[in-house]
C-alpha cells in the first residue's frame, strides 16, 4: 500500500514537470510588443472651450497632447500617430496631411534638433492647427452640432487602412495612397497573390478623444455606428472629458470598446494624466487594470429632438426612438406610416375614471373578483 | 521570436555594464530613447508612469496597476529596470524613482528641449556626390549578402574585409587557423546565425564588435552612443562627421564594411546611414523586417517585377517543400533542415522528415528558429490563403456572436494567422520535444516548513512571481529557479520573521 502511494506521487510529480514544459513554450507568444496606431481627436467646439477658459486653453492641451504623441512614438519605431480635429468647419486630418509639403522649410515652431519622427509630426500638427483656427474663425456658428462623430468615422477609416494595407517604412499618406492603388490594380489583375495582402501586420490601434463639450445633444446614430464599428475592429476609444460634467455618449463609447473614460476636472497637470491613465497600449490592456468606472449611463437619445430620454416610443419598422409622437403620423427616419388607430390611442389623453366608493368593511367578504 | 532574442541579448549586455558606464550612457538623449525602446512593454509603461510625476512612485501603487495574472511580468520588468539602474529604490523598498539623468534627458527628448545635434548633425548643404535611398539599399544589401554568402562558401569575386572575418571568428561563427579567408569554416552556431533575422544578425556582430573595442581600449560609452544615434538617423540624409568623437570616426570604417553606413570616400566629411542602421533599434517583428524592406527596395530599383521579393517557400501539409529560389544562400540554409531532392533552374523541392529535422536539432538549431524561418520566407500565396482562412473564421465568429470585441484576452490567441500548415508546425515542435525528455533546471529546493500555512504562503508567492518550477503540497516542498531565490527569500524574511 505505501508503495502504491509512492507511485501515485511519482506520477503526479512527472505531470507537474510535463505541464511546465508546455507552459514555458507558450509563454513568449502571449506577450508581444506589436506596433500600434494612436489617433487623437481634438474637439474644437468653441462654446465648450469658452466655458472652461478659466481652467485651461487649447494651447495648453495641445502642448500636452504633442508630448503625449511623442511618447507614443518613442515606444516603438513602427508606432504611428494621427491627429484629427472636430471643429465647426468639419472634421479634418491635421496629421498625416497630404496638402502640406513644407517639411523642410525654415520652420521654427519646434526645436530643429528634435528627433525626426517627433519633429515631422509636431511641426505639421502645429501648423495645421493654426490654419484650422483661422477656418473656425470664419465659420458661422448657427445651429452647430458636434462633428466628433465625423471625426470618429474618419479615424476608423484611417485605422482600417493602416491595419489592412501594406504600410512600409515611409509614413506619408501619399505613399499609403499609392500602395493602396497598387494593391487594387494588383488584386484585380492577379487575384489573391497581391503583395498587399502578403504583408499582413498585427498592428494594434486605439483612438483618444479630447472633448470639452458638455452638450448631450448630438447626432446619436453616427456615434453609435462608429462605436459598433470600433468594437468590431477591436479599436479602443479612450476619452478625456474636460469641462464640467460627464457626457453619456462618450462614456458609452469608452465603455463599449474597453477604453478609458476619465472626467478631468483639473486640466493643469494633463500630461501626468495622459502619461499614466491614457498610456495603456492595446497590448497591455489584458495585463493592466484600467482606470475607469463602470457606472455608465446607457440612455438613448430621441431622433426628433436630440434629447436623451428614459422612456419613449419606438418605430416598429426601423427601431427609431422618439420622445414625442411625430405630427405627420410617419416615422421620421424610414417614413413608414403608423397605424392611425394606435396613434389615436396613444394620443388620447388618459381618461380619468370616476372614483369608486370604497367600502370599509365588505359584509360578504369575497376577495376574488 | 528572433526579435525577442536579439533584444534579450542586447539587454543582457547593457545590464552587465557597470553602473558608472550606464550613467554615462544616459547622458545622451538618443541612447535614452533607444534603451527605452528595447524594454518590455510593461517596463515602458512603468517608466511613463514615473517620468512626468515629480514625486517618487510607491511600489504599492504600481501593484495596483497590474492584474494578478501579470504579476510575474511585473516582477521581471522591475528586475530589469533595476539592473539597468533606470529605477532606484529608496532604503525601505517602498518607493521608486527614475535615474535622474535618464529622466531629464528622456523628458527633454519628448518635449524637444535637447541639444540640436543630439540626433546627429544633419548636413544642410547639398552633397556633390548625392546618393539615393535605392542606392543605399543596394549598397547595404550587397555588403551584408557578401558576408552571408561567404559564410556558406559561395564563390564570390569579393571577400569580406579582414575586420569582418576576425569578428566572425571571434563570435564563434566561423573557425579555422588564422584569419585568412580561405581557411575558415562555418560552425554550428554559424548556421544558427544564418537562420536569424537580419536585425538579429547585425546585433550579434555588433555585440562582438563591442567586446573587441574593449580590448582595443575604445570607450564603450562612445561606441554604444554612436550605435544608438545611428538607429535614430534619417534614411537618405547625410550627416557631418564634425560632431563625432575620434573613436566614433574610427568606427565608421568598420561600420562601412558591414554596410551600416555609406561614405563616398575615406576623406569625406559626411556619411549616410543605410537602412540596416536606421532600423537598428526598431522591432524586427514589426511592420517590415529590414531584409524585406531592402529586398523590395532593390527589386523596384532594378525595375524587376519579380513580385514576391522575399517569400519563395511553399510548404504543404504532407511535409513537402518547394522553394522558388536559386540563391545558393537560401538553398544552403534550407539544406540544414530539409531533405532536398530535386533542383530545377528556378526552384528546389524537398521533404521535411524526422531525420532532416533531427539533424538540424543536433546542430543546435531550435524548432522555433526553423518555424520562424519558414514563416518569414513563406510564399505570398501561402500568406494570402492563410489570411483568407482567418477572415472566414473571424466572420464566422462574428456572425455566431462569439464575442471577441474590445480586446478580449484570448482574442489574439483565437484569431491567429496560420501561414504554415499547423500539422507540420506541431510535428516539428514534437520532434524537438522528443529530444529533450529530461529538462534540467538550476535552482533551489525549499523544504522543512513549520506549518502547512507557511508552505502555502511561500509557494503561492513563488508561483505568482513566476519562479516556481515544481511543488509538492503533501511533502511540503517546492523548487524555484536560480533567479527567483532572492525574491522568495526576501519575501520569506519579511513574512515569516514578523
Amino acid at each position: 500500500m505505501p508503495l502504491q502511494m509512492r507511485n501515485g506521487n511519482e506520477s503526479h510529480f512527472m505531470d507537474a514537470i510535463a505541464d511546465r514544459v508546455v507552459t514555458d513554450f507558450g509563454h513568449p507568444e502571449t506577450f508581444t510588443d506589436d506596433p500600434s496606431l494612436l489617433t487623437v481627436i481634438l474637439d474644437l467646439n468653441p462654446l465648450g472651450w469658452y466655458n472652461i477658459r478659466n481652467r485651461t486653453t487649447v494651447k495648453e492641451v495641445t502642448k500636452s497632447l504633442i508630448v503625449f504623441m511623442n511618447a507614443h512614438l518613442s515606444l516603438n519605431n513602427s508606432n504611428r500617430v494621427a491627429f484629427l480635429t472636430a471643429s465647426p468647419s468639419g472634421a479634418r486630418f491635421l496629421y498625416p496631411n497630404t496638402m502640406s509639403d513644407q517639411k523642410d522649410t525654415a520652420n521654427t515652431l519646434v526645436n530643429r534638433g528634435m528627433y525626426r519622427q517627433f519633429r515631422i509630426v509636431d511641426e505639421t500638427v502645429l501648423l495645421e492647427l493654426n490654419n484650422e483656427f483661422q477656418a473656425v474663425a470664419q465659420t458661422e456658428l448657427t445651429d452647430y452640432k458636434s462633428t466628433v462623430s465625423g471625426a470618429l468615422s474618419l479615424a476608423l477609416t484611417y485605422t482600417h487602412r493602416m491595419l489592412t494595407l501594406d504600410e512600409s517604412i515611409s509614413t506619408t499618406t501619399a505613399s499609403a495612397i499609392s500602395t493602396s492603388t497598387n494593391v487594387a490594380s494588383n488584386s484585380s489583375a492577379a487575384g489573391a497573390g497581391s503583395t498587399g495582402a502578403s504583408n499582413l501586420i498585427s498592428m494594434k490601434s486605439r483612438i483618444l478623444v479630447v472633448s470639452p463639450d458638455d452638450n448631450d445633444d448630438i447626432r446619436y446614430i453616427p456615434i453609435m455606428n462608429s462605436i459598433f464599428a470600433a468594437q468590431k475592429m477591436k479599436v479602443s476609444i479612450d476619452v478625456v472629458k474636460l469641462g464640467s460634467k460627464d457626457v453619456s455618449y462618450l462614456q458609452q463609447a469608452a465603455d463599449a470598446t474597453n477604453g478609458v473614460y476619465l472626467h478631468v476636472q483639473n486640466p493643469e497637470g494633463l500630461i501626468q494624466v495622459l502619461s499614466t491613465a491614457y498610456f495603456i497600449e492595446p497590448s497591455l490592456r489584458p495585463l493592466v487594470v484600467l482606470p475607469t468606472n463602470s457606472n455608465v449611463n446607457y440612455r438613448a437619445s430621441c431622433f426628433v429632438t436630440g434629447k436623451s430620454i428614459d422612456l419613449g416610443f419606438v418605430c416598429s419598422v426601423c427601431l427609431c426612438i422618439m420622445s414625442i409622437i411625430p405630427d405627420l403620423g410617419k416615422c421620421p427616419t424610414c417614413q413608414s406610416e403608423f397605424d392611425p388607430n394606435i396613434l389615436s390611442q396613444l394620443r388620447r389623453s388618459p381618461a380619468v375614471l370616476p372614483r369608486k366608493k370604497r367600502k370599509v368593511d365588505p359584509p360578504n367578504g369575497t376577495p376574488a373578483a | 521570436m528572433s526579435a525577442n532574442q536579439f533584444k534579450a541579448t542586447v539587454n543582457e549586455y547593457l545590464e552587465g555594464l557597470p553602473p558608472t558606464i550606464q550613467s554615462q550612457l544616459y547622458e545622451a538623449p538618443a541612447t535614452c530613447l533607444s534603451i527605452f525602446r528595447l524594454l518590455t512593454p510593461i517596463a515602458k509603461f512603468f517608466i511613463m508612469l514615473m517620468i512626468f510625476n515629480e514625486r517618487p512612485q510607491s511600489v504599492r501603487d504600481l501593484d495596483k496597476w497590474c492584474r494578478p495574472q501579470s504579476k510575474s511580468l511585473q516582477y521581471d520588468a522591475l528586475k530589469r529596470l533595476k539592473s539597468l539602474h533606470l529605477v532606484e529604490e529608496d532604503a525601505g523598498g517602498n518607493f521608486l524613482r527614475l535615474h535622474m539623468t535618464f529622466r531629464k534627458n528622456f523628458r527633454d527628448c519628448l518635449t524637444g528641449n535637447q541639444e540640436a545635434t543630439a540626433f546627429g548633425n544633419l548636413c544642410t548643404e547639398d552633397d556633390g556626390h548625392k546618393v539615393t535611398v535605392a542606392f543605399l539599399d543596394s549598397f547595404a544589401l550587397q555588403k551584408w549578402e557578401t558576408i552571408l554568402h561567404y559564410m556558406v562558401g559561395t564563390e564570390l569575386p569579393s571577400k569580406p574585409s579582414p575586420s569582418v572575418l576576425s569578428l566572425l571568428k571571434l563570435g564563434g561563427l566561423m573557425e579555422g587557423p588564422g584569419t585568412d579567408a580561405r581557411n575558415l569554416k562555418i560552425t554550428n552556431s554559424g548556421f544558427q546565425f544564418l537562420l536569424q533575422d537580419m536585425n538579429a544578425q547585425i546585433w550579434t556582430l555588433l555585440l562582438q564588435y563591442l567586446n573587441l573595442t574593449q580590448d582595443l581600449n575604445m570607450d564603450p560609452v562612445d561606441v554604444l552612443n554612436f550605435l544608438f544615434v545611428l538607429g535614430s538617423l534619417e534614411l537618405g540624409k547625410s550627416y557631418y562627421l564634425s560632431g563625432l568623437s575620434d573613436t566614433q570616426v574610427s568606427m565608421l570604417a568598420d561600420l562601412r564594411d558591414y554596410g551600416l553606413v555609406y561614405q563616398y570616400s575615406d576623406q569625406s566629411d559626411r556619411f549616410y546611414p543605410t537602412r540596416l542602421a536606421t532600423t537598428l533599434t526598431s522591432e524586427s517583428a514589426s511592420l517590415k523586417t529590414p531584409s524585406m524592406a531592402l529586398d523590395q527596395a532593390v527589386d523596384t530599383s532594378n525595375g524587376l517585377d519579380s513580385g514576391p521579393g522575399q517569400g519563395s517557400i511553399i510548404l504543404e501539409t504532407n511535409f513537402k517543400l518547394y522553394a522558388y529560389t536559386n540563391s545558393p544562400l537560401e538553398i544552403a540554409i534550407l539544406n540544414l533542415f530539409v531533405n532536398l531532392r530535386t533542383r530545377f533552374s528556378n526552384m528546389v523541392s524537398g521533404q521535411i522528415t524526422r531525420e532532416s529535422i533531427r539533424n538540424a536539432l543536433y546542430n543546435g538549431i531550435t524548432s522555433d528558429q526553423i518555424i520562424n524561418f519558414l514563416e518569414t520566407h513563406a510564399h505570398p500565396q501561402m500568406r494570402a490563403l492563410a489570411k483568407e482562412r482567418l477572415d472566414k473564421k473571424v466572420e464566422f465568429d462574428a456572425s455566431n456572436n462569439i464575442n471577441t470585441a474590445g480586446g478580449g484576452q484570448n482574442s489574439s490567441a483565437q484569431h491567429k494567422l496560420e501561414i504554415l500548415p499547423p500539422t507540420v508546425v506541431d510535428q516539428i515542435k514534437l520532434w524537438q520535444l522528443e529530444l529533450d525528455r529530461i529538462q534540467a533546471f538550476e535552482g533551489y529546493l525549499f523544504k522543512e516548513f513549520a506549518s502547512q500555512q507557511e508552505f502555502d504562503v511561500l509557494c503561492n508567492y513563488a508561483s505568482d512571481v513566476g519562479v516556481l518550477i515544481w511543488s509538492d503540497r503533501t511533502k511540503m516542498r517546492f523548487f524555484v529557479t536560480k533567479d527567483g531565490i532572492s525574491q522568495v527569500a526576501d519575501f520569506a524574511n519579511r513574512k515569516l520573521k514578523r
